[in-house]
C-alpha cells in the first residue's frame, strides 16, 4: 500500500471511484500509517479504527451501487479535531473537563462530510478549548510536529503532514490551526464568517471562530470547503455564500502587502520566505500594493478583549452538573462549581476566564469590552476600505519560530503576540488561507497567509493554487528534510 | 414623619408558543421531568440558538398594546451567572437593545385614572426548575422549562399605593390574555411578579434604596408585600438604620418577607452581546401591519359596551374578564340583536353553570348561534324563562340545538286562548273554595288559582295571559 | 492597570475558580504585562457605534414555531455525573428559583 504515500485526497478519491482501490483498503492504509507514526507524533486523541472500517464498507457499497450523491472525496480517510462533536464518540476539545463526554449529536460539518461518504479515522489533539499557541496546550498531551517531534502541533495539521489522514477539519480559533499547518508544511483554509456552520463545534471564542480545513494542498482544502459550506438551519449566523469559484486568473489580482507587518520583531527566516513568496506571486501575474491595516495598533488588544470575554462566558457552562467532569464528594454547590472547574480546567484557560470576567465586569476592567466592540466595528469597516485597493492581503502566519515543548512559555503575552497575523480574519470575519513557502534554518516549514475579503475564498484559493503549481514546498514530506 | 412608599414591578410572562424560544422542543407544562430537552436548551457544547418567529410577534403585540416604542434594531445579550437551573450559565436576554421601550398603561384608581410607565419589554429565556429532594440534602434539576420564552415587562417605579399595583397587574394580565400571548397562570408560574420597593420622604422626589421581593403568589399578596416592606423600611430608617440592597422572599402565610440574598452593590452579570444570534431589524410596515391586527383591548371593549349597547359598567366588566367570554357575548349579540338578553344569559345562568362545573373561560364551548336562537325563543314568547334555563343547560352540557330540543320535548308555550280558557274554567270548577275566598276579598287565593292553572298546562302557559283570563272569569 | 489580590479574589469568585498560589503569581505577573498592551484601547470612545456580537452580517434569522422534538433526551440525561430518577442531582441549593 506504500504507493498511496504522498498522493492527495482527490487522486485517492479517483482511485476509489474507479475501484482501483477499495475504501477499506484506503482505511487500512491510513490505520497502518497511524500505527507507525503515533508513537512519535501522538496526533490522535482517539483512533476509531473499527468504526472507520465499518464506515468504509458502507461507502464502498454506495460506490458499488453507483450512488450519484457521493462526492469526489467519498471513501477518503480523514480526521476531525476533537472540537468537532461526533455523535456517540468521545469529544473532549482537549480538556479534562469533557473527559468521557459523548455528545448525542453531531456537528453539521461532520454530518455533511458523512453524507458525502467521508470516512472518519478519529479525533485529533488540539489546544484545550481551542485556546493556545499551536497545540501544546492540550490536557491529554500535545500532538507532535512530524518535522520535529520536539515541537507541538495541532493534531489535524500533524496528521495530514505525516500522511495519517488525507485531510482534516477542525476549529480555527486563536489561529493555532493555521499556525500548526504552517509549521507542519501543509495548507489550511478558514472560510468567511457564516460560510460554514459552527453547530456542534465546541465553542471557545464564538464570534472569532470558524471551521478550519487542513490539506496537503489548497485545492484539497477547497474541495472539502465545497462539501461543508452552506446555510445551516441550526446556526443562525450562517449564510448562503456566493458560488465557490477558484478558476480565476492571477493576472489583474492585487495583493496588499501590509509593510508594517514585515518590520519589527519578525523572524528573519520568515520575513525572507514570505517576501520571496510575494515575488513569486508577482512573477505569476499578480500585482503587489502596499497597504496599512485598519487600527493596526488596536487590532491585537481588540481581538484579545473580545476573545477573553467570550471564553469566560462560553466556558461557564462547564460546571460539573450536566456532563463532563464533576469533583467527587462535594456537598456544597459553590464548592462543587469551584472544585470541578479548578481541577479540570488548565491554567491557561483559567487565566483567560479570569481576564474575560475582568473585561466584562464594570469593576476594574474599565469599559474595555465596550471599547473593543467599538474598535471591532471600526476594524471591520476599515477592512472594507482596504479591500477597495486590493483583493487580498499577504502576511506571515506567525511572527517567530516555534518553541520546543516544555520550554517555559513566556506568559500570557506569548499567545497574544502569536496571534498578531491570525487575529484580523477572526475580528472581521474574513477568509484566510495558509500555504507552505519555505523552511527555516532548522528545517522547519514556514508558510505565508492570505487574508481575503468577505466571500473571497475563490480568489485566495486561485492565488494559493497558482503558487503551489509553481513551487513544490507542499510536496515535501517530513523526514525528507533533516531534523 | 411623612413617608411615601414607591414601588415598581417586573412581570415575567411565559409565552403560549408551541416551542421554546431557541430550539424546537415543545413548550408545555407538566411533562415528565427532562423529556422536553435537547442539546440547545441544556447548554451542550457547540449547540446554538435559533430564534422562534412567534416570540418576536408576541413581544411586538404586547409592546403595541402597552403603548411602547418599537426598536428598529434589537439584539440579544448574555446575562452571565451560575445557577444549576441555568445550563449555559448565562441567560439569553436583552439589555442594551430591548425590543420595546417607553410604554405605559392607564389604571383606574379611586381618585381617577393614572398612567403607569413601562420602561421596557424584552424577550428572554426561562430557566429550569429545581426541587428539593424530599429526604436527602440535595436538589433535583428538571430542564423542561429551560428556554421557554418569556417577556419581561418592567414598569417604572410609579406605584405609591398597593391598590395601584393590583390594578396594574389585573389590567396587564387582562391585556395579555386578550392578546393571546400568554395564559398568565400564576399557579403554574406562567406569570410571575417581582416587586421593587423603596421609601422616601413625601414630596422629596429622591430615590431610596430599593429591595426586590420575589416568590409572590397572587396579586393581592403583591399589595400586602408592598405595604409590609414599605413599613419595614420606614421603621428601619426611623430607628436610624439603613436599607440594604437585597433580594427578599415574600411568605404570604406568615405575612412577612425574608432575606433571600444580599446583593452587596449592583449585581455583576457581565453582559455581552450574544455572538450566536444575529441582529433583528423591524420595519415600520411590519409594525403597522401588526398594529392593524391587534384585537380590541378589554378597556376599549368595556367603554364600547356601555356606550353603544347601554350595558351597566358592572356587566361590561364581567363580560371582559376573559377573551372567550367577550367573544361569545359579541357573537351572540350580533346574531340576536339584543345585548341585554345576551348579558342576562351569559352573566347570569351561564356564569352560574361555569362556576358549578369549574369550567375555565378558555375551556368554555358554547355555540353563540345556539344562544342567539334561545334568546329569540324567549323574546318571542315561544318559551318562558323557566324553560329557558333548562334549554341553556342542554346547550351547555350537551351542545343541544335549542329549537329541536324545545320541539322534541314539547316545551313551547300554549298560546291558544280557547285552550287556556278551558284550563282556567276546569281549575275554577275543581277549586270552588278558592274561588269563594277570592270573591270574599282574599287576594292570596288568586295566586293559588294561577299556579294550579300553570300546573295543569305543565308550565307552558303564559302567566300574563292566564292572569287576564282568570280575572275576567272571576268577575263572574 | 493591574489586577491586585483583592480584585483577583473577586474575579475568582465570579468565575467559580480557585487558583493555586503558583497560578496566582503567574497570572498576576502575566496579566500586568498583558494589560499594558490592552490599555492601548484607552483612547477609543465607544459612543455611537453599537458593536455587534458577530461579524456575520445576517439579520432576522428566525425559525417557525413548529415542534421538532430531540430524539435523545435520555442520551442527554445519561451524560450527567449524578442523577435521581429522571432528575439531575446537585448539592442542595439555597433557594428554589434562580435569577431569571
Ligand atoms: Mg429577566
Ligand atoms: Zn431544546
Amino acid at each position: 500500500m506504500k504507493e498511496l504515500a504522498g498522493i492527495g485526497p482527490l487522486a485517492l478519491g479517483k482511485l476509489i471511484q474507479s475501484r482501483a482501490i477499495s475504501c477499506v483498503e484506503a482505511v487500512r492504509h491510513s490505520l497502518e500509517v497511524i500505527q507507525h507514526r503515533e508513537p512519535q507524533c501522538s496526533t490522535f486523541l482517539e483512533v476509531t479504527g473499527e468504526q472507520a472500517l465499518a464506515a468504509a464498507q458502507k461507502v464502498q457499497k454506495r460506490i458499488d451501487s453507483k450512488d450519484e450523491r457521493l462526492s469526489p472525496l467519498a471513501g477518503v480517510p480523514m480526521a476531525v479535531s476533537d472540537s468537532v462533536c461526533v455523535k456517540g464518540t468521545a469529544t473532549t476539545c482537549g480538556s479534562k473537563m469533557l473527559e468521557g463526554f459523548r455528545p448525542p449529536y453531531s456537528a453539521t460539518v461532520w454530518e455533511r462530510l458523512q453524507a458525502e461518504g467521508g470516512v472518519l479515522l478519529g479525533k485529533t489533539a488540539l489546544d484545550e478549548f481551542i485556546l493556545g499557541v499551536s497545540g501544546e496546550n492540550c490536557a491529554f498531551g500535545p500532538a507532535r510536529n512530524p518535522w520535529d517531534t520536539r515541537l507541538a502541533s495541532e493534531g489535524s495539521a500533524g496528521a495530514v503532514s505525516c500522511g495519517e489522514a488525507f485531510y482534516a477539519v477542525g476549529s480555527d480559533g486563536f489561529g493555532a490551526l493555521r499556525r500548526s499547518a504552517s509549521f507542519c508544511g501543509v495548507s489550511s483554509l478558514r472560510p468567511t464568517c457564516g460560510t460554514v456552520s459552527r453547530y456542534g463545534l465546541v465553542a471557545g471564542t464564538s464570534s472569532l471562530e470558524q471551521a478550519g480545513i487542513v490539506g496537503k494542498t489548497i485545492l484539497d482544502c477547497a474541495q472539502v470547503l465545497a462539501l461543508i459550506r452552506g446555510k445551516d438551519s441550526r446556526d443562525s449566523t450562517t449564510v448562503e455564500a456566493p458560488a465557490l469559484d477558484w478558476k480565476i486568473s492571477l493576472r489583474g489580482l492585487r495583493i496588499g502587502i501590509p509593510t508594517a507587518c514585515f518590520e519589527g520583531g519578525l523572524d528573519p527566516n520568515i520575513r525572507q520566505a514570505v517576501l520571496a513568496a510575494s515575488k513569486q506571486l508577482e512573477a505569476l501575474g499578480a500585482s503587489l500594493v502596499p497597504v496599512e491595516l485598519p487600527l493596526a495598533d488596536d487590532l491585537l488588544p481588540t481581538y484579545y478583549v473580545v476573545a477573553c470575554g467570550e471564553i469566560s462566558s462560553n466556558l461557564a457552562r462547564y460546571d460539573g452538573i450536566r456532563y463532563g467532569y464533576r469533583a467527587k464528594d462535594v456537598g456544597d454547590l459553590m464548592e462543587l462549581y469551584r472544585q470541578s472547574r479548578s481541577r479540570a480546567l488548565g491554567s491557561q484557560i483559567k487565566e483567560h476566564i479570569l481576564l474575560g470576567n475582568f473585561f466584562l465586569s464594570g469593576e476594574g476592567g474599565g469599559d474595555y469590552h465596550q471599547k473593543a466592540l467599538h474598535a471591532r466595528e471600526l476594524i471591520r469597516r476599515g477592512f472594507e476600505d482596504v479591500f477597495t485597493r486590493c483583493h487580498m492581503i499577504l502576511s506571515p502566519v506567525v511572527p517567530t519560530a516555534p518553541r520546543t515543548i516544555g520550554e517555559k512559555p513566556g506568559n500570557l503575552l506569548e499567545l497574544y503576540r502569536q496571534s498578531t497575523f491570525t487575529a484580523p480574519a477572526g475580528l472581521a470575519g474574513l477568509p484566510a488561507a495558509t500555504v507552505p513557502c519555505g523552511f527555516d534554518s532548522k528545517g522547519i516549514p514556514i508558510g505565508f497567509q492570505l487574508t481575503g475579503r468577505p466571500f473571497g475564498e475563490g480568489e485566495l484559493i486561485a492565488v494559493a493554487h497558482g503558487y503551489q503549481m509553481a513551487t513544490d514546498f507542499h510536496q515535501r514530506l517530513p523526514g525528507e528534510v533533516g531534523q | 414623619m411623612n413617608w411615601e412608599i414607591v414601588a415598581g414591578v417586573e412581570v415575567h410572562v411565559e409565552l403560549s408558543t408551541h416551542t421554546k424560544i431557541f430550539c424546537g422542543c415543545a413548550n408545555a407544562f407538566g411533562a415528565e421531568p427532562n423529556t422536553l430537552i435537547c442539546p440547545v436548551c441544556t447548554g451542550m457544547p457547540g449547540a446554538l440558538p435559533v430564534l422562534n418567529r412567534q416570540v418576536v410577534e408576541y413581544a411586538l403585540r404586547a409592546g403595541l398594546a402597552l403603548d411602547c416604542d418599537i426598536a428598529r434594531r434589537t439584539a440579544f445579550d448574555r446575562k452571565n451567572y451560575f445557577y444549576p437551573d441555568l445550563p449555559k450559565a448565562y441567560q439569553i436576554s436583552q439589555l442594551h437593545r430591548p425590543i420595546c421601550q417607553n410604554g405605559g398603561l392607564e389604571i383606574e384608581t379611586p381618585t381617577g385614572s393614572k398612567r403607569i410607565g413601562i420602561r421596557q419589554i424584552h424577550m428572554e429565556e426561562d430557566a429550569g426548575k429545581l426541587i428539593h429532594h424530599p429526604t436527602q440534602p440535595c436538589t433535583l434539576a428538571d430542564y423542561n422549562r429551560c428556554g421557554v420564552p418569556l417577556l419581561e415587562i418592567v414598569s417604572r417605579p410609579d406605584f405609591t399605593a398597593a391598590h395601584e399595583v393590583i390594578a396594574y397587574l389585573e389590567s396587564l394580565r387582562e391585556i395579555l390574555l386578550f392578546l393571546g400571548v400568554s395564559d398568565c397562570k400564576m399557579q403554574e408560574g406562567s406569570l410571575r411578579v417581582d416587586l421593587n420597593v423603596s421609601v422616601r420622604r413625601k414630596g422629596s422626589g429622591e430615590q431610596g434604596i430599593p429591595t426586590e421581593m420575589k416568590n409572590i403568589s397572587s396579586f393581592q399578596s403583591v399589595g400586602r408585600a408592598m405595604v409590609w416592606e414599605g413599613a419595614r423600611q420606614i421603621q428601619l430608617l426611623e430607628s436610624g438604620g439603613e436599607v440594604l440592597r437585597e433580594t427578599r422572599r415574600w411568605d404570604d402565610g406568615k405575612h412577612q418577607g425574608f432575606v433571600l440574598r444580599s446583593k452587596g452593590g449592583a449585581e455583576d452579570y457581565r453582559y455581552l452581546p450574544d455572538p450566536d444570534l444575529p441582529i433583528l431589524e423591524i420595519t415600520q410596515e411590519q409594525v403597522e401591519q401588526l398594529r392593524s391586527t391587534l384585537p380590541e383591548l378589554p378597556r376599549n371593549k368595556r367603554a364600547r359596551y356601555q356606550r353603544e349597547m347601554g350595558l351597566s359598567s358592572q356587566d361590561a366588566r364581567t363580560l371582559t374578564t376573559s377573551r372567550e367570554v367577550a367573544a361569545l357575548f359579541e357573537k351572540t349579540t350580533a346574531l340576536c340583536q339584543h345585548p341585554q338578553e345576551a348579558v342576562n344569559l351569559i352573566v347570569g345562568d351561564l356564569a352560574r353553570l361555569c362556576t358549578e362545573t369549574a369550567t375555565l373561560p378558555e375551556n368554555l364551548q358554547v355555540d353563540a348561534a345556539k344562544l342567539a336562537a334561545l334568546i329569540a325563543m324567549i323574546r318571542s314568547g315561544k318559551i318562558n324563562r323557566t324553560v329557558g334555563k333548562e334549554v341553556l343547560e342542554q346547550i351547555f352540557f350537551r351542545d343541544a340545538d335549542p329549537v329541536v330540543y324545545v320541539a322534541q320535548k314539547g316545551l313551547a308555550m300554549v298560546d291558544d286562548p280557547a285552550l287556556m280558557e278551558a284550563a282556567v274554567r276546569q281549575v275554577m270548577e275543581e277549586n270552588p273554595k278558592s274561588v269563594a275566598d277570592y270573591q270574599s276579598g282574599k287576594e292570596k287565593a288568586f295566586g293559588y288559582l294561577v299556579g294550579q292553572t300553570m300546573r295543569s298546562l305543565k308550565g307552558k302557559g303564559d302567566p300574563a295571559l292566564i292572569n287576564g283570563i282568570l280575572r275576567e272569569l272571576l268577575k263572574g | 492597570m493591574k489586577i491586585d489580590s483583592a480584585l483577583l479574589e473577586g474575579l475568582q469568585e465570579r468565575s467559580r475558580l480557585r487558583l493555586t498560589q503558583e497560578e496566582r503569581k503567574d497570572f498576576q505577573a502575566g496579566a500586568a504585562l498583558l494589560l499594558d498592551e490592552i490599555s492601548r484601547l484607552s483612547h477609543l470612545e465607544p459612543e455611537g457605534l453599537a458593536g455587534a456580537g458577530s461579524p456575520s452580517r445576517c439579520v432576522n434569522v428566525l425559525r417557525e414555531d413548529a415542534v421538532e422534538p430531540f430524539a435523545g433526551p435520555d442520551a442527554i440525561l445519561a451524560q450527567a455525573p449524578d442523577r435521581g430518577g429522571r432528575y439531575i442531582r446537585v448539592p442542595k441549593t439555597v433557594d428554589q428559583g434562580g435569577k431569571v
